[in-house]
Protein backbone atom coordinates (compact mmCIF):
# COMPACT_ATOMS: atom_id res chain seq x y z
CA UNK A 1 0.00 0.00 0.00
CA UNK A 2 2.68 2.61 0.94
CA UNK A 3 4.43 1.72 -2.20
CA UNK A 4 1.96 1.80 -4.52
CA UNK A 5 0.40 5.23 -3.64
CA UNK A 6 3.62 7.20 -4.47
CA UNK A 7 2.86 5.41 -7.99
CA UNK A 8 -0.81 5.85 -7.84
CA UNK A 9 0.23 9.50 -6.46
CA UNK A 10 2.53 10.01 -9.39
CA UNK A 11 0.15 8.75 -11.84
CA UNK A 12 -2.26 10.99 -10.90
CA UNK A 13 -0.75 14.07 -10.42
CA UNK A 14 0.71 13.51 -13.87
CA UNK A 15 -2.98 13.01 -15.29
CA UNK A 16 -3.95 16.45 -13.30
CA UNK A 17 -1.03 18.33 -14.23
CA UNK A 18 -1.13 16.70 -17.73
CA UNK A 19 -5.13 18.26 -17.71
CA UNK A 20 -4.09 21.69 -15.93
CA UNK A 21 -1.14 22.09 -19.11
CA UNK A 22 -3.70 20.97 -21.23
CA UNK A 23 -6.40 23.64 -20.00
CA UNK A 24 -4.02 26.34 -19.18
CA UNK A 25 -2.90 25.44 -23.29
CA UNK A 26 -6.38 25.39 -24.25
CA UNK A 27 -7.08 28.59 -22.09
CA UNK A 28 -3.53 30.71 -23.07
CA UNK A 29 -5.02 29.61 -26.50
CA UNK A 30 -8.16 30.96 -26.34
CA UNK A 31 -6.73 33.99 -24.86
CA UNK A 32 -4.23 34.57 -27.93
CA UNK A 33 -7.35 33.37 -29.98
CA UNK A 34 -9.82 36.35 -27.85
CA UNK A 35 -6.85 38.22 -28.58
CA UNK A 36 -6.05 37.78 -32.16
CA UNK A 37 -9.86 37.89 -32.31
CA UNK A 38 -10.48 41.57 -30.70
CA UNK A 39 -7.23 42.79 -33.24
CA UNK A 40 -9.18 41.39 -36.17
CA UNK A 41 -11.64 44.36 -36.88
CA UNK A 42 -13.66 42.90 -39.42
CA UNK A 43 -15.28 39.96 -38.58
CA UNK A 44 -16.17 37.06 -41.31
CA UNK A 45 -17.70 33.97 -41.77
CA UNK A 46 -14.82 31.59 -41.50
CA UNK A 47 -13.54 33.16 -38.33
CA UNK A 48 -16.76 32.57 -36.81
CA UNK A 49 -17.21 29.07 -37.83
CA UNK A 50 -13.57 28.43 -36.84
CA UNK A 51 -14.18 30.08 -33.66
CA UNK A 52 -17.43 28.32 -33.04
CA UNK A 53 -15.64 24.59 -34.24
CA UNK A 54 -12.63 25.43 -31.77
CA UNK A 55 -14.84 26.48 -28.98
CA UNK A 56 -16.79 23.20 -29.43
CA UNK A 57 -13.73 21.10 -29.24
CA UNK A 58 -12.20 23.06 -26.28
CA UNK A 59 -15.66 22.78 -24.57
CA UNK A 60 -15.66 18.92 -25.40
CA UNK A 61 -11.99 18.19 -23.99
CA UNK A 62 -12.62 20.05 -20.95
CA UNK A 63 -15.56 18.14 -20.50
CA UNK A 64 -13.67 14.63 -21.27
CA UNK A 65 -11.09 15.73 -19.20
CA UNK A 66 -13.22 16.54 -16.26
CA UNK A 67 -14.97 13.26 -16.76
CA UNK A 68 -11.81 11.70 -16.47
CA UNK A 69 -10.68 13.39 -13.83
CA UNK A 70 -13.82 12.47 -11.92
CA UNK A 71 -13.63 9.06 -12.81
CA UNK A 72 -9.87 8.71 -11.67
CA UNK A 73 -10.66 10.40 -8.44
CA UNK A 74 -13.58 7.96 -8.22
CA UNK A 75 -11.20 5.15 -9.45
CA UNK A 76 -8.70 6.32 -6.63
CA UNK A 77 -10.94 6.68 -3.64
CA UNK A 78 -12.53 3.43 -4.46
CA UNK A 79 -8.87 1.41 -4.78
CA UNK A 80 -7.99 3.37 -1.57
CA UNK A 81 -10.69 2.34 0.44
CA UNK A 82 -10.60 -1.43 -0.21
CA UNK A 83 -7.30 -1.90 -0.07
CA UNK A 84 -7.16 -3.47 3.09
CA UNK A 85 -8.88 -6.66 1.56
CA UNK A 86 -8.68 -6.56 -1.82
CA UNK A 87 -4.97 -5.25 -1.85
CA UNK A 88 -3.51 -7.84 -4.10
CA UNK A 89 -6.54 -8.52 -6.32
CA UNK A 90 -7.29 -4.82 -6.98
CA UNK A 91 -3.66 -3.65 -6.75
CA UNK A 92 -3.84 -5.73 -9.85
CA UNK A 93 -6.94 -4.51 -10.90
CA UNK A 94 -6.09 -0.95 -9.98
CA UNK A 95 -3.54 -1.12 -11.92
CA UNK A 96 -5.48 -2.44 -14.92
CA UNK A 97 -7.80 0.17 -14.15
CA UNK A 98 -5.43 2.87 -13.94
CA UNK A 99 -3.34 1.68 -16.35
CA UNK A 100 -6.89 1.76 -18.36
CA UNK A 101 -7.44 5.12 -17.05
CA UNK A 102 -4.00 6.46 -18.06
CA UNK A 103 -4.40 5.20 -21.47
CA UNK A 104 -7.93 6.34 -21.64
CA UNK A 105 -6.59 9.69 -19.92
CA UNK A 106 -3.20 9.07 -23.01
CA UNK A 107 -6.10 8.27 -25.90
CA UNK A 108 -8.22 11.50 -24.33
CA UNK A 109 -4.74 13.43 -24.13
CA UNK A 110 -4.10 12.09 -27.78
CA UNK A 111 -7.76 12.62 -29.21
CA UNK A 112 -7.88 16.08 -27.46
CA UNK A 113 -4.41 16.24 -29.12
CA UNK A 114 -5.27 14.97 -32.25
CA UNK A 115 -8.50 17.32 -32.07
CA UNK A 116 -6.98 20.01 -30.68
CA UNK A 117 -4.04 19.23 -33.86
CA UNK A 118 -7.25 19.28 -36.06
CA UNK A 119 -7.91 22.39 -34.59
CA UNK A 120 -5.35 23.80 -34.79
CA UNK A 121 -4.96 22.59 -38.49
CA UNK A 122 -8.27 23.70 -39.00
CA UNK A 123 -7.19 27.18 -36.90
CA UNK A 124 -4.29 27.76 -39.38
CA UNK A 125 -6.10 27.08 -42.33
CA UNK A 126 -8.72 29.18 -40.40
CA UNK A 127 -5.80 31.64 -39.96
CA UNK A 128 -4.57 30.96 -43.72
CA UNK A 129 -7.66 31.92 -44.49
CA UNK A 130 -7.80 35.29 -42.19
CA UNK A 131 -4.49 35.87 -43.50
CA UNK A 132 -5.94 35.74 -46.87
CA UNK A 133 -8.58 37.91 -45.72
CA UNK A 134 -5.75 39.64 -44.02
CA UNK A 135 -4.06 39.68 -47.31
CA UNK A 136 -7.31 41.03 -48.54
CA UNK A 137 -7.64 43.33 -46.13
CA UNK A 138 -4.39 44.04 -46.87
CA UNK A 139 -5.00 44.14 -50.35
CA UNK A 140 -8.17 46.14 -49.88
CA UNK A 141 -6.16 48.35 -47.07
CA UNK A 142 -3.04 48.70 -49.76
CA UNK A 143 -5.95 49.17 -52.19
CA UNK A 144 -7.46 51.75 -49.87
CA UNK A 145 -4.14 52.77 -49.28
CA UNK A 146 -3.74 52.94 -52.92
CA UNK A 147 -7.24 54.39 -53.40
CA UNK A 148 -6.03 57.00 -50.50
CA UNK A 149 -3.13 57.72 -51.87
CA UNK A 150 -4.82 58.05 -55.67
CA UNK A 151 -7.37 60.11 -53.79
CA UNK A 152 -4.07 62.12 -51.98
CA UNK A 153 -2.63 62.45 -55.43
CA UNK A 154 -5.92 63.42 -57.14
CA UNK A 155 -6.57 65.63 -54.43
CA UNK A 156 -3.19 66.83 -54.69
CA UNK A 157 -3.49 66.70 -58.57
CA UNK A 158 -7.17 68.51 -58.03
CA UNK A 159 -5.32 71.12 -55.47
CA UNK A 160 -2.76 71.52 -57.94
CA UNK A 161 -5.29 71.63 -61.01
CA UNK A 162 -6.80 73.92 -58.95
CA UNK A 163 -4.09 75.95 -57.92
CA UNK A 164 -3.22 75.75 -61.80
CA UNK A 165 -6.76 77.19 -62.44
CA UNK A 166 -6.16 79.14 -60.11
CA UNK A 167 -3.40 80.61 -61.31
CA UNK A 168 -4.69 80.36 -64.90
CA UNK A 169 -7.88 82.11 -64.43
CA UNK A 170 -5.73 84.83 -62.56
CA UNK A 171 -3.68 84.91 -65.63
CA UNK A 172 -6.18 84.57 -67.92
CA UNK A 173 -8.25 87.61 -66.02
CA UNK A 174 -5.38 89.27 -65.81
CA UNK A 175 -5.00 88.41 -69.86
CA UNK A 176 -8.55 89.58 -69.99
CA UNK A 177 -8.63 92.30 -68.11
CA UNK A 178 -5.16 93.69 -69.74
CA UNK A 179 -7.43 92.56 -73.30
CA UNK A 180 -10.57 94.27 -72.14
CA UNK A 181 -8.09 97.07 -71.40
CA UNK A 182 -6.03 97.28 -74.67
CA UNK A 183 -10.04 96.75 -76.51
CA UNK A 184 -11.52 99.46 -74.51
CA UNK A 185 -8.39 101.39 -75.25
CA UNK A 186 -8.50 100.27 -79.22
CA UNK A 187 -12.11 101.35 -79.31
CA UNK A 188 -11.24 104.67 -77.31
CA UNK A 189 -8.99 105.59 -79.83
CA UNK A 190 -10.95 104.31 -82.55
CA UNK A 191 -13.75 106.49 -81.41
CA UNK A 192 -11.19 109.49 -80.44
CA UNK A 193 -10.22 109.09 -84.41
CA UNK A 194 -13.67 108.77 -85.69
CA UNK A 195 -14.52 111.66 -83.26
CA UNK A 196 -11.63 113.57 -84.93
CA UNK A 197 -12.13 112.30 -88.07
CA UNK A 198 -16.19 113.54 -88.22
CA UNK A 199 -15.18 116.77 -86.47
CA UNK A 200 -12.78 117.29 -89.27
CA UNK A 201 -15.09 116.45 -91.92
CA UNK A 202 -17.46 118.18 -89.73
CA UNK A 203 -15.24 121.63 -90.05
CA UNK A 204 -14.30 120.56 -93.60
CA UNK A 205 -17.51 120.65 -94.77
CA UNK A 206 -19.03 123.65 -92.39
CA UNK A 207 -15.90 125.59 -94.14
CA UNK A 208 -16.71 124.49 -97.35
CA UNK A 209 -20.42 125.54 -96.79
CA UNK A 210 -19.51 128.55 -95.09
CA UNK A 211 -17.27 129.62 -98.34
CA UNK A 212 -19.88 128.31 -100.78
CA UNK A 213 -22.09 130.91 -98.86
CA UNK A 214 -19.20 133.70 -98.72
CA UNK A 215 -18.86 133.00 -102.48
CA UNK A 216 -22.42 132.89 -103.26
CA UNK A 217 -22.65 135.92 -101.19
CA UNK A 218 -19.61 137.78 -103.14
CA UNK A 219 -21.77 136.70 -105.95
CA UNK A 220 -24.45 138.00 -105.67
CA UNK A 221 -23.03 141.21 -104.00
CA UNK A 222 -21.09 141.34 -107.55
CA UNK A 223 -24.29 140.69 -109.37
CA UNK A 224 -25.56 143.19 -107.77
CA UNK A 225 -22.39 145.47 -107.54
CA UNK A 226 -22.42 145.00 -111.47
CA UNK A 227 -26.08 145.51 -111.91
CA UNK A 228 -25.70 148.51 -109.94
CA UNK A 229 -22.80 149.50 -111.54
CA UNK A 230 -24.90 149.02 -115.05
CA UNK A 231 -27.46 150.89 -113.53
CA UNK A 232 -25.22 153.86 -113.11
CA UNK A 233 -23.18 153.55 -116.64
CA UNK A 234 -27.28 153.54 -118.26
CA UNK A 235 -27.65 156.43 -115.90
CA UNK A 236 -24.41 157.85 -117.07
CA UNK A 237 -25.50 157.47 -120.66
CA UNK A 238 -28.31 158.79 -120.23
CA UNK A 239 -27.23 161.43 -118.30
CA UNK A 240 -24.54 162.47 -120.68
CA UNK A 241 -27.52 162.11 -123.71
CA UNK A 242 -29.59 164.18 -121.34
CA UNK A 243 -27.08 166.55 -120.69
CA UNK A 244 -25.56 166.65 -124.10
CA UNK A 245 -29.06 167.05 -125.37
CA UNK A 246 -29.78 170.03 -123.31
CA UNK A 247 -26.16 171.60 -124.00
CA UNK A 248 -25.74 170.63 -127.08
CA UNK A 249 -28.98 171.82 -128.40
CA UNK A 250 -28.48 175.12 -127.43
CA UNK A 251 -24.77 175.75 -128.03
CA UNK A 252 -24.62 174.05 -131.27
CA UNK A 253 -25.35 176.87 -134.27
CA UNK A 254 -27.44 176.18 -137.02
CA UNK A 255 -24.99 175.71 -139.48
CA UNK A 256 -22.85 173.03 -137.06
CA UNK A 257 -26.36 170.98 -136.65
CA UNK A 258 -27.09 170.94 -140.43
CA UNK A 259 -23.16 169.87 -140.73
CA UNK A 260 -23.85 167.07 -138.52
CA UNK A 261 -27.31 166.33 -140.22
CA UNK A 262 -25.14 165.91 -143.43
CA UNK A 263 -22.78 164.17 -141.89
CA UNK A 264 -25.29 161.55 -140.88
CA UNK A 265 -26.73 161.62 -144.63
CA UNK A 266 -23.38 160.95 -146.12
CA UNK A 267 -23.44 158.18 -143.87
CA UNK A 268 -26.51 156.89 -144.66
CA UNK A 269 -25.21 157.19 -148.03
CA UNK A 270 -21.95 154.79 -147.61
CA UNK A 271 -24.33 152.50 -145.76
CA UNK A 272 -26.36 152.32 -149.23
CA UNK A 273 -29.35 152.44 -146.87
CA UNK A 274 -31.17 154.64 -149.25
CA UNK A 275 -30.64 152.55 -152.58
CA UNK B 1 -43.75 160.67 -163.52
CA UNK B 2 -46.14 163.34 -165.39
CA UNK B 3 -45.07 166.50 -166.52
CA UNK B 4 -47.15 167.86 -164.16
CA UNK B 5 -45.59 166.19 -161.30
CA UNK B 6 -41.87 166.91 -162.86
CA UNK B 7 -42.42 170.89 -163.00
CA UNK B 8 -44.48 170.77 -159.38
CA UNK B 9 -41.54 169.35 -157.76
CA UNK B 10 -38.80 171.60 -159.10
CA UNK B 11 -37.83 173.30 -155.62
CA UNK B 12 -40.39 171.49 -153.61
CA UNK B 13 -38.22 168.82 -151.75
CA UNK B 14 -40.47 167.91 -148.39
CA UNK B 15 -43.81 166.54 -147.78
CA UNK B 16 -45.01 169.77 -146.27
CA UNK B 17 -44.19 172.11 -149.30
CA UNK B 18 -46.08 169.91 -151.38
CA UNK B 19 -48.98 169.91 -149.53
CA UNK B 20 -49.15 173.80 -148.61
CA UNK B 21 -48.03 174.39 -152.75
CA UNK B 22 -50.55 171.99 -153.50
CA UNK B 23 -53.41 174.28 -152.09
CA UNK B 24 -51.77 177.19 -152.94
CA UNK B 25 -51.72 176.04 -156.75
CA UNK B 26 -55.48 175.39 -156.21
CA UNK B 27 -56.29 178.77 -154.95
CA UNK B 28 -53.82 179.98 -157.91
CA UNK B 29 -55.80 178.00 -160.73
CA UNK B 30 -59.49 178.84 -159.30
CA UNK B 31 -58.51 182.83 -158.73
CA UNK B 32 -57.31 182.54 -162.21
CA UNK B 33 -59.38 180.15 -164.04
CA UNK B 34 -62.91 181.19 -161.95
CA UNK B 35 -61.96 184.76 -160.74
CA UNK B 36 -62.70 186.41 -157.48
CA UNK B 37 -61.40 188.14 -154.88
CA UNK B 38 -60.28 185.48 -152.85
CA UNK B 39 -56.41 186.50 -151.45
CA UNK B 40 -53.53 183.54 -150.40
CA UNK B 41 -53.30 183.91 -146.63
CA UNK B 42 -50.48 184.38 -145.33
CA UNK B 43 -48.33 182.85 -148.59
CA UNK B 44 -44.75 182.34 -147.80
CA UNK B 45 -42.29 184.42 -150.16
CA UNK B 46 -40.57 180.99 -151.14
CA UNK B 47 -43.97 179.77 -152.36
CA UNK B 48 -44.67 183.15 -153.78
CA UNK B 49 -41.13 182.73 -155.76
CA UNK B 50 -42.49 178.91 -156.68
CA UNK B 51 -45.83 180.35 -158.03
CA UNK B 52 -44.05 182.68 -160.14
CA UNK B 53 -41.60 180.45 -161.27
CA UNK B 54 -44.14 178.19 -162.79
CA UNK B 55 -44.18 178.34 -166.72
CA UNK B 56 -47.26 178.36 -169.14
CA UNK B 57 -47.23 175.74 -170.55
CA UNK B 58 -47.58 174.04 -166.92
CA UNK B 59 -50.88 176.22 -166.40
CA UNK B 60 -52.11 175.46 -169.44
CA UNK B 61 -52.60 171.64 -168.47
CA UNK B 62 -55.57 173.45 -166.66
CA UNK B 63 -58.76 174.69 -167.38
CA UNK B 64 -62.13 174.85 -166.09
CA UNK B 65 -63.20 171.46 -166.66
CA UNK B 66 -60.34 169.69 -165.78
CA UNK B 67 -58.55 171.57 -162.93
CA UNK B 68 -60.59 168.77 -160.52
CA UNK B 69 -59.11 165.89 -161.95
CA UNK B 70 -55.83 167.03 -162.75
CA UNK B 71 -55.15 168.53 -159.13
CA UNK B 72 -56.70 165.39 -157.89
CA UNK B 73 -54.12 163.30 -160.68
CA UNK B 74 -51.42 165.35 -158.90
CA UNK B 75 -52.28 164.70 -155.45
CA UNK B 76 -52.35 160.90 -156.31
CA UNK B 77 -48.89 160.74 -157.48
CA UNK B 78 -47.61 163.13 -154.66
CA UNK B 79 -48.77 160.62 -152.63
CA UNK B 80 -47.48 157.79 -154.32
CA UNK B 81 -43.76 159.61 -154.37
CA UNK B 82 -40.78 157.81 -152.13
CA UNK B 83 -40.67 159.75 -149.05
CA UNK B 84 -37.19 159.84 -146.84
CA UNK B 85 -38.57 160.92 -143.01
CA UNK B 86 -35.62 162.61 -141.77
CA UNK B 87 -35.65 163.01 -137.72
CA UNK B 88 -33.91 166.25 -136.61
CA UNK B 89 -33.16 167.60 -133.37
CA UNK B 90 -34.09 171.02 -133.60
CA UNK B 91 -36.32 172.76 -136.25
CA UNK B 92 -34.11 173.53 -139.23
CA UNK B 93 -35.76 176.67 -141.80
CA UNK B 94 -37.26 175.82 -145.19
CA UNK B 95 -34.43 176.66 -147.24
CA UNK B 96 -31.94 174.71 -145.38
CA UNK B 97 -34.26 171.68 -145.73
CA UNK B 98 -35.00 172.70 -149.26
CA UNK B 99 -31.08 172.13 -149.82
CA UNK B 100 -30.96 168.99 -147.69
CA UNK B 101 -34.11 167.47 -150.00
CA UNK B 102 -32.05 168.58 -153.30
CA UNK B 103 -29.09 167.25 -151.64
CA UNK B 104 -31.23 164.14 -151.25
CA UNK B 105 -32.73 164.06 -154.64
CA UNK B 106 -28.63 164.82 -156.11
CA UNK B 107 -27.45 161.51 -154.04
CA UNK B 108 -30.05 158.96 -153.64
CA UNK B 109 -33.17 159.53 -156.22
CA UNK B 110 -34.49 162.24 -158.68
CA UNK B 111 -37.94 161.88 -157.00
CA UNK B 112 -38.21 161.59 -153.62
CA UNK B 113 -39.83 163.95 -151.02
CA UNK B 114 -38.48 164.80 -147.67
CA UNK B 115 -40.58 164.73 -144.41
CA UNK B 116 -38.82 166.22 -141.75
CA UNK B 117 -39.86 165.81 -138.18
CA UNK B 118 -38.26 167.08 -134.91
CA UNK B 119 -36.80 164.58 -132.22
CA UNK B 120 -34.82 166.44 -129.35
CA UNK B 121 -33.47 163.61 -128.04
CA UNK B 122 -30.97 162.83 -130.86
CA UNK B 123 -29.01 165.95 -129.55
CA UNK B 124 -27.31 166.14 -133.16
CA UNK B 125 -27.87 164.95 -136.66
CA UNK B 126 -30.47 162.16 -137.51
CA UNK B 127 -32.40 159.45 -138.01
CA UNK B 128 -34.18 158.11 -141.02
CA UNK B 129 -36.91 156.23 -141.71
CA UNK B 130 -36.77 154.66 -145.42
CA UNK B 131 -39.51 151.98 -146.82
CA UNK B 132 -40.34 151.35 -143.47
CA UNK B 133 -37.00 151.04 -141.93
CA UNK B 134 -35.27 152.79 -139.10
CA UNK B 135 -31.77 153.30 -139.05
CA UNK B 136 -29.95 156.51 -136.53
CA UNK B 137 -27.04 158.05 -137.38
CA UNK B 138 -27.80 160.89 -134.62
CA UNK B 139 -25.00 161.83 -132.08
CA UNK B 140 -27.31 159.84 -129.36
CA UNK B 141 -26.84 156.58 -131.37
CA UNK B 142 -23.28 157.45 -131.75
CA UNK B 143 -22.97 158.34 -128.05
CA UNK B 144 -24.82 154.66 -127.57
CA UNK B 145 -22.40 152.87 -129.95
CA UNK B 146 -19.44 154.19 -128.09
CA UNK B 147 -21.02 153.88 -124.69
CA UNK B 148 -18.33 151.78 -123.28
CA UNK B 149 -15.23 153.99 -124.24
CA UNK B 150 -17.34 156.66 -122.82
CA UNK B 151 -17.79 154.93 -119.37
CA UNK B 152 -13.81 153.71 -119.20
CA UNK B 153 -13.06 157.24 -119.85
CA UNK B 154 -15.49 158.30 -117.05
CA UNK B 155 -14.55 155.64 -114.88
CA UNK B 156 -10.37 156.32 -115.64
CA UNK B 157 -11.42 160.04 -115.04
CA UNK B 158 -13.20 159.45 -111.62
CA UNK B 159 -9.81 157.25 -110.80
Amino acid sequence: MINTMPYLSNELIFAVVAGVVAIIFIVLYIREYYLRQQNLTRPNEVLEESEEKGLNIIHDAIKKSEDILSQAELEGVKTASSSEFHTAKLEKEYLEHLARAGKQAEDAILSVKQQFDTFLDQLRDAITESKVVKQSEMALTKTATDVQESLNKTESGFSQFLEELKTSITSSQASSQELIKQQVNQQFEKFEQNLSDFLTQTEQQSTKAVELEVKSARQLIDSYKSQQLSLIDENIVAMLEKTLSLVLTKKLSLKDQIDIVYESLEKAKTEKFIA
Amino acid sequence: MSALSDVFLQNTYTTTQAKRRLVLLRFFLDSKLFGGTKTLPDVDVNDQVWIGSLNDNFLKEFDKDNIASQLKALSDELAKMPVLTMLVAIEIPEDKLSELGNWCRQQFQKQILVEPKIDPRLIAGCSLIWNGIYRDYSVKAKIEADQTQILQSFQDILK
